[in-house]
């Protein structure tokens, strides 16, 4: 739809493309229009546009979009608190944090933090700090969704921890991506430099700008076969300021990323058009970096697919250890193993 | 001389000219309007009454009476919502 892509498009400098203002928005699209942005994670940004006059809607269409606006803050100003509590957690065991995602964004990348919601809090700790961080946090009464696979999982080769306190969902991370191109990404890379943002007063760390866009891109590429339109609003604004082509092209090289850039630029031009820097735009996809990306756009349970894959991208030394936690978890039986697998997918 | 000064809160702009508040010990965020949202945010630089009235004239144009009865009020609203402290 023509009016997410100009939505998603504001504040970036895009003068040969359509602007929101001069969309006509007939009675099909005003009424299909909440549950696209709610979809796309757009409610934010149309918020605002209702307000300057640069999204002309039905009354009853905007009065839905800020009261839905209104409900998302409310949850995001709840989570933005836990990542608060989090962060000083971890900072007193004197764990290393970056806030990933959302609240950093929304606080360092977005025009206003009113335009971006986000539904978890997220933190990205060295690998070896993993344990303790879980320990920490349960011992703060968090409690993680999936038991460890297998003892050293977690620190060897999951993506992340998934935890829950107080009804709010924390994401543990160790690497920025499930499957093959999460375990080939160096995640200490993300320790050297560092941004902040601050919040209630508090200065958190954060990655800096250009790790944040290769994030984006790794998220927006390999997270889900249709990202969510702000997913790739993150990259076109994180593009267009301040950050290090060559530092992202020799990180790229160093983790095998090339497919992973190739479908995050692939994304952003099909969905919102010429924004990118020509020299991002150098990343196209090969026929053998679609077959590399195919274990993550399978339809329905992409499980077994990138657990095979993840198997592949090993070196032979740990192989037998992964496919020892994937294949026979600690406290299954044969009966329940696939469905525990199935459900512990997004830890891989 | 009394101060006004805002408890630790995480805060977002909602359309028209409100604000959502949250403060870092509860769950409830409590939404301002009207003038309150100007008065919580002038107190992120200053805090006591002669100065908070100044700086909200210079945003308004009404009459020092009209602003100093305003930002009382508002004042008054963050302090019964815990968003505000007043300390002797």
């Amino acid at each position: 739809m023509t009016v997410l892509g100009a939505l998603a498009r504001m504040d970036v400098d895009s003068s040969e493309l359509p602007e929101l203002r001069d969309i006509e928005i007939n009675d099909a699209v005003d009424g299909a229009l909440l549950a696209l942005l709610i979809q796309h994670r757009l409610i934010g940004l149309a918020a605002r546009a209702i307000e300057t006059g640069e999204l002309n809607v039905s009354n009853e269409t905007a009065e839905a979009i800020v009261d839905r606006h209104d409900m998302d803050m409310a949850a995001t100003l709840r989570i933005e608190v836990m990542m608060l509590r989090v962060a000083e957690l971890l900072e007193t065991e004197s764990i290393r944090l970056r806030v990933l995602k959302g609240s950093a964004l929304a606080h360092t990348v977005a025009t206003t933090p009113s335009d971006r919601s986000f539904r978890d809090v997220d933190v990205l700790v060295r690998s070896s700090d993993i344990d303790q961080t879980v320990a920490v946090l349960e011992a703060a009464g968090a409690s993680r969704l999936q038991p460890e696979l297998r003892p050293g999982f977690d620190r060897r080769f999951a993506k992340s921890v998934t935890m829950r306190l107080a009804d709010v969902e924390i994401d543990v991370h160790r690497t920025l991506a499930p499957g093959p191109f999460g375990l080939t990404i160096f995640p200490d890379d993300l320790f050297l430099l560092a941004g902040t943002f601050a919040v209630a007063g508090r200065t958190l760390p954060t990655l800096d700008r250009t790790d944040h866009l290769l994030h984006a891109c790794y998220h927006a590429a390999l997270g889900s076969q249709t990202p969510a339109m702000t997913n790739l609003r993150d990259i076109a604004l994180l593009a267009a300021g301040d950050v290090d082509l060559d530092r992202i092209n020799d990180a790229v090289e160093r983790w095998e990323g090339q497919a992973v850039m190739g479908r995050a630029v692939e994304l952003v031009r099909e969905s919102l058009g010429d924004v990118l820097p020509p020299a991002l735009c150098l990343y196209t996809l090969s026929s053998e970096d679609r077959s590399s990306l195919a274990p993550y756009l399978r339809d329905g349970d992409r499980f077994p697919a990138l657990a095979g894959a993840s198997l592949r991208a090993l070196p032979a030394s740990s192989r037998a250890a992964y496919a020892l936690a994937v294949g026979l978890p600690v406290g299954t039986n044969p009966v329940d193993r696939v469905k525990v697998l199935s459900r512990r997918y997004k830890n891989l | 001389m009394t101060t006004y000064v805002r408890v630790p809160a995480v805060e977002r702009a909602l359309v028209g000219e409100r604000v959502l508040v949250l403060r870092l010990d509860q769950d409830t965020p409590i939404e301002l309007a009207g003038s309150a949202p100007t008065v919580w945010s002038v107190l992120e630089d200053v805090s006591e009454l002669p100065e908070i009235i100044q700086v909200v004239a210079s945003i308004y144009t009404d009459t020092p009476e009209v602003i100093a009865a305003g930002v009382e009020e508002a004042l008054r609203h963050l302090i019964d919502a815990n968003l505000v402290v007043e300390q002797p």
